[in-house]
């Protein structure tokens, strides 16, 4: 199957996808009948306030609900198949064999803080050679390709190759992250609000580097995130969620320039910034 | 005009590490800054120029190496108690994490209910009222003061926060990234709030953050701030229209989604 105006390769298939946890005193519904369609080589966002069950979603495709990423009991239901080039792979309730194979070489995954996703005691060239690991090429040659990576990155040299991940700034742990990520050339990179914590000089640099690699590997990348302004800069197609459901899916252009749905019209509208109509001051006694 | 916050040449620096043998690091290297009463200011820069340094010295929390100081005419290193009391009323602060900045164990009643003893703002039998009318100011019902601070969104506590800063009615209030924290749509909220409140108190306000677009909206001076240096300062609608320091250029342009203005 591939998308019928782009005659792009379908990647990843999400069909009526619920998530929820039990809490004390309940349960809570994170994500409700989510569907949705990740083509080969495409930049697809989730974007959505906290708590509108993006990053629940998103860990769901990696089966990180379970220990040892989490204690919280939690539930998922549907179907997500990822679709490998010669056979599908159907992701929810896929054992631990499968899951981590799909970790290994075909899914990546960034963290918006970096520093907690990073060994704080191990050299960074080895943090990014150890990602090689279950790669299978001459292990003479994982060496070059790890100080390649690190230099397509930004971060070339034994200075930062031998460096520890608290001697690197904020925007050289993402950058580390990325190489990490990438370094295993994954069919689908899920970047979790991976530029929320940076400063927007350094964000602009590493939502760049994020589009260069994917040119040269042709990755597809499911980017959440918060941001509207983000999304326009790095997606071709958006996914606008609202307490774990979709509420709008389409183009970027389409859906900023159209929008269909009054929560996507709100979150438009509610950008800060020189354009913002502010509502009527309420009166008050 | 008369100035109510003043400073020239100031300078701060952190002596880091282990028995402080760490090189220092410059905070600020020479500022000087002056706000009028009842004007609007905005702080930018990116994280480590220094920009809530700047602020904790206008709070007299962080006493500079070098340079004046004077705030509310005060000058807030050499206060003597009671003066130390009055201009703690007069400066007042609103900090960018709301979890942090209230006792988890005092409802937020009674934690609006401090500042009012301390100050003597109020008889203690109008207190009730007072408490009232402040959380009916920034748009919360009376019902919340039962409520302890968990019990409440992070949009409706950055409220409270806002609410307990002006219940000693202070002439400069100054807010340390109050937004940052908050969903674009609460964000919204809190910034028409901001500018509602800062007419009807008359506040001399200035605002700090990293988010140039969030800087547009509070303020309508602007301070740009890079390794401890103003590096440009004006009009904020000025500098935006036509920034003339090469760092200030470079900050708009990173802005993400510069585009998005004409699709929408």
């Amino acid at each position: 199957m591939a998308d019928p105006n782009t005659k792009r390769r379908l990647l990843l298939s999400a069909r009526d996808v619920n998530v929820s946890f039990e809490v004390a005193n309940g349960i809570v519904e994170a994500v409700r009948d989510l569907s949705l369609e990740i083509f080969a080589g495409e930049t697809l966002a989730l974007v959505g306030e906290s708590g509108s069950g993006k990053s629940a979603f998103a860990k769901s495709i990696l089966d990180m609900h379970q220990p040892p990423f989490t204690r919280r009991r939690c539930v998922i239901q549907g179907e997500i198949e990822y679709h490998r080039a010669s056979d599908v792979l159907q992701l929810v309730g896929a054992d631990g064999k499968t899951m981590r194979a799909v970790r290994e070489k075909e899914i990546g995954m960034i963290f918006q803080d970096a520093m907690s996703s990073l060994n704080p005691v191990i050299r960074l060239g080895k943090q990014v050679y150890e990602a090689l690991s279950y790669v299978p090429i001459e292990p003479s040659k994982r060496w070059l390709q790890v100080s390649e990576i690190l230099n397509e990155v930004g971060l070339g040299g034994t200075r930062y190759s031998r460096a520890f991940p608290h001697q690197l700034s904020g925007g050289q742990r993402q950058r580390a992250m990325i190489a990490i990520a990438a370094v295993r050339c994954p069919s689908l990179l899920i970047a979790d609000e991976p530029t929320t914590a940076l400063d927007v000089t350094v964000q602009a640099q590493i939502l760049s580097l994020l589009k260069r690699v994917q040119a040269s590997s042709n990755m597809s990348m499911l980017f959440i995130t918060h941001d509207l302004g983000v999304v326009y800069d790095v997606a071709e197609r958006v996914a606008v969620m609202c307490a774990g459901r979709i509420v709008e899916l389409g183009n970027v252009s389409q859906v900023f320039g159209d929008p269909q749905n009054a929560y996507t019209r709100t979150l438009l509208e509610n950008r800060p910034g020189p354009t913002r109509k502010r509502k009527a001051k309420v009166a008050r006694a | 005009m008369k100035s109510i916050v003043e400073l020239s040449d100031v300078k701060v620096s952190y002596s880091g590490g282990l028995l402080h043998r760490a090189p220092k690091v410059d905070a600020l290297r020479g500022v000087s800054i002056r706000i009028n009463r009842g004007e609007r200011h905005g702080l930018v820069g990116e994280s480590g120029s220094g920009k809530s340094t700047l602020g904790r010295v206008i709070l007299g929390l962080v006493r500079p190496s070098h340079g004046s100081v004077s705030v509310a005419g005060f000058n807030p290193f050499s206060l003597s108690r009671s003066e130390k009391l009055e201009f703690r009323r007069r400066v007042q602060l609103v900090f960018q994490d709301s979890v942090a900045a209230f006792n988890p164990r005092l409802t937020i009643g009674k934690s609006l209910g401090e500042g009012l003893k301390i100050h003597n703002i109020c008889k203690s039998s109008q207190r009730p009222d007072r408490i009232a009318m402040l959380l009916e100011a920034v748009g919360l019902p009376q019902e919340f003061s039962d409520r302890f601070p968990h019990q409440v969104s992070g949009g409706q506590r950055q409220r409270v926060n806002i609410a307990r800063a002006l219940s000693v009615e202070p002439d400069v209030l100054i807010a340390d990234e109050p937004v940052s924290a908050l969903d674009v749509s609460i964000q919204a909220e809190v910034l028409d709030l901001f500018e509602d409140l800062q007419q009807e108190f008359n506040l001399t306000t200035l605002f700090i953050s990293h988010d140039l677009n969030v800087i547009h909206e509070a303020s309508d001076y602007l301070w740009v701030l890079k390794n401890g240096e103003i590096v440009e300062k004006g009009g904020t609608k000025q500098i935006f229209s036509g920034p003339e320091h090469e760092y200030t250029n470079l900050l708009l342009a990173s802005l993400p989604g510069q585009g998005l203005e004409t699709v929408c």
